[in-house]
């Protein structure tokens, strides 16, 4: 009982994927972004890490297109983490 | 839900760099959520010839491809089939021209097409001539 928050996070983090696209150009990111989802269950969460300049108006694009969420989109030290949740019917 | 349309490309050169652009806008479009279709004829059919598809003598292409920077023609066609909505059509007068048959041909290829059974896709499509 003590440890339910924990089991929470534990779930959270465990349904979050990561694809790691740093050094990767238009339109890799995209494709490789089109199928790790494809791969994944409605609502799941992947995260994205790229330095593409283009990347975040690529993704902000197919997730827009596709009904996904975009849940984050920012940039730290040249990289950007872009975090998107799967939409129903996709 | 932003609106978008399908893509139909009529690959007409069978230069590598072009025909793989035009792959690569085909499987953007695709991974986007649209339909594409896309058209071999003259002397873009050649790249729909098995084991014919990857060839090249070029040696920008050659070390673009060796150093990971260009994806090969073969690569770009399996990531449509994978996205499930990229069709390559083999344009059938084109196929008689260079006296090629069905059995050369990569699996890939849905169907051989007429101009007007493809001419009929595109009439709520962007159309792209490559």
């Amino acid at each position: 009982m003590c440890c339910s928050s924990d089991r929470t996070k534990e779930k959270t983090k465990s349904h979050a994927r990561t694809l790691d696209c740093i050094g990767l150009y238009c339109p890799e990111p995209l494709f490789r972004t089109r199928l790790e989802m494809d791969s994944m269950e409605q609502g799941g969460v992947l995260e994205i890490l790229a330095d593409d300049p283009a990347a975040e108006e690529d993704l902000a694009s197919f997730a827009d297109k596709n009904g996904h969420r975009i849940l984050a989109s920012n940039w730290e030290n040249g990289i950007l983490r872009f975090l998107v949740e799967k939409s129903a019917g996709v | 839900m932003v609106e978008s349309r399908d893509l139909c490309i009529v690959f007409h050169s069978g230069d590598f760099e072009r025909v793989c652009h035009g792959l690569t806008i085909a499987n953007v479009s695709a991974a986007l959520g649209n339909d594409s279709h896309l058209l071999f004829t003259y002397q873009a059919i050649k790249r729909l010839v098995r084991d014919e598809t990857d060839r090249t003598e070029n040696d920008f292409i050659v070390k673009a491809l060796a150093g990971g920077h260009m994806k090969k023609l073969t690569e770009l066609i399996a990531m449509g089939r994978q996205f499930g909505s990229v069709h390559i059509y083999a344009c059938s007068g084109s196929m008689a021209l260079m006296n090629i048959s069905r059995d050369e041909l990569i699996e890939e290829v849905e169907k051989s097409m007429g101009l007007s059974t493809f001419m009929a896709l595109w009439e709520d499509a962007n159309v792209l001539f490559i």
